[in-house]
């Protein structure tokens, strides 16, 4: 029954989904508008076998998750350095409660004006997932029971033992559910700083290109690109998240 | 040897501890008996360095059974034991010789979680035992343990802590007996 109910899932749902998609462009009768499956699917095809296709994934693909690990790190540090020093948090708090809130567009013009529009898309998701990082891993910190920190005193617990031993298990949820949540964001903030700024590689680019030249099919199969891709990452990111999970999970329960 | 000189303690508007004062000296037993809220866990983790309380004065390393089990949900049984013994693989063989002392062999590799109160308590104990030093504070040690549990960890605690500091904070008669403590009663804001 479970095999069969994912096997339903994995197959009889997205060939649903195709279908009425199909219809859909067949009542619709204009590739302009709306291309059907098999033409997007041809497209893909085609694209694939060209050496700009593999550059422009590739490259979109790198500035993406530099972007996402840079703000990763940022975030856990910038989260230290507030549950260290309130003076620290009585100044970041704003200033990333503030960046959260932010419209990402406003970003990316603004950061067009600055800097290049190579780097742009990796720095607009730096500002998107640190904030995420950050109040998460702070949350984490904070959470800690104070009953495990007197324990690690009283049994003078050196300072990486006490990182090690009760901080890391502590925070490793709150980061865990943080690296999840950036995942998507990270992806979509990305591309669309890239179809804002048009970097010369990219997906983007290619993305941006398609609608001004009206080129429906192009549009849609460079957005199937982008949705393979998230899923590729999610799935692979999501494996290595969940290993790390079961790891630090409280008495072996699931993450 | 632990010292206590005119300690004064209040929760909020309530004046627990008035010039409290009190003397243990190395090697002895002392059990602070009083009612909930009286204080005793406060003055023993003030002797433990967690709380700070002026007038407090103890020779030697802690040792400390906190009155939660305070276990690390991530560890096993036989690692929390570990984590204070050096935390490597070299020293939990000997964690898991404590855990065997207390007839805790088949919770080795069991989490806190999957442990009874009366299990975890037991832990806990064996922690601070295997921490050792040169005092050790038990705050409600045998709570949540049947008779036969409560004399077997007491004739251990005797075995491995002869000759050692011992104070002891309870509401319960039966523990200060059981561990041959000298008991100190509280009474209007001391123990005497």
């Amino acid at each position: 029954m479970k095999g069969g109910n994912r096997l339903f899932k994995c197959i009889a749902v997205p060939l649903f989904w195709v279908a009425v998609w199909q219809i859909l462009a067949l009542l619709v009768a204009s590739p302009l508008l709306l291309p059907g499956p098999g033409a997007v699917l041809l497209r893909l095809g085609e694209l694939a076998v060209t050496g700009a296709f593999w550059r422009s994934a590739m490259l979109s693909l790198v500035r993406i998750l530099c972007g996402a690990v840079a703000a990763v790190v940022l975030g856990t540090v910038l989260a230290v350095v507030c549950c260290r020093f309130p003076l620290a948090d009585a100044l970041l708090s704003p200033l990333l409660g503030m960046v959260r809130s932010t419209p990402v567009a406003s970003f990316i013009l603004l950061l067009l004006i600055w800097i290049g529009r190579d780097i742009l898309p990796a720095v607009i998701v730096i500002l998107m997932v640190l904030p995420v990082v950050w109040a998460n891993v702070c949350a984490g910190i904070r959470s800690t029971a104070p009953i495990l920190l007197r324990t690690a005193r009283v049994f003078r617990f050196s300072p990486w033992r006490t990182l090690r031993r009760v901080y890391v298990p502590s925070v490793m949820p709150y980061f865990l559910s943080a690296c999840r949540t950036s995942l998507g964001l990270a992806w979509k903030s990305g591309i669309a700083a890239e179809v804002l700024t048009v970097p010369a590689v990219s997906i983007g680019k290619m993305l941006y290109e398609s609608k001004l030249y009206l080129e429906t099919t192009d549009l849609f199969a460079w957005t199937a690109v982008v949705v393979v891709c998230s899923l590729v990452i999610e799935k692979v990111l999501m494996s290595a998240i969940g290993r790390l999970g079961r790891a630090y999970a409280v008495g072996g329960e699931d993450a | 040897m632990i010292r206590l000189e005119k300690i004064a303690l209040s929760y909020g508007e309530q004046q627990v501890l008035r010039d409290c004062s009190l003397c243990v000296a190395a090697g002895e037993r002392v059990a602070l008996m009083g009612p909930s809220g009286c204080g005793k866990t406060s003055l023993l983790n003030a002797v433990a360095g967690v709380l700070h309380l002026p007038g407090v004065t103890v020779g030697g390393t802690v040792s400390y059974v906190f009155q939660e089990s305070a276990l690390f949900p991530w560890l096993t049984a036989a690692e929390n034991v570990n984590v204070v013994l050096g935390d490597s693989a070299d020293t939990l063989p000997q964690a898991k010789d404590w855990l065997a002392q207390a007839g805790l062999e088949e919770c080795t590799d069991k989490y806190p979680r999957q442990l009874s109160g009366g299990q975890k308590r037991r832990v806990a104990i064996l922690r601070a035992l295997a921490y050792g030093g040169d005092v050790l504070l038990l705050d409600e040690p045998f709570q949540g343990l049947d008779e036969a549990a409560q004399q077997r960890l007491a004739a251990l605690i005797g075995q491995v802590w002869a000759g050692r500091t011992l104070l002891l904070a309870t509401h319960d008669v039966r523990e200060a007996e059981l561990l041959d403590c000298r008991v100190l009663t509280y009474s209007d804001g001391k123990f005497v």
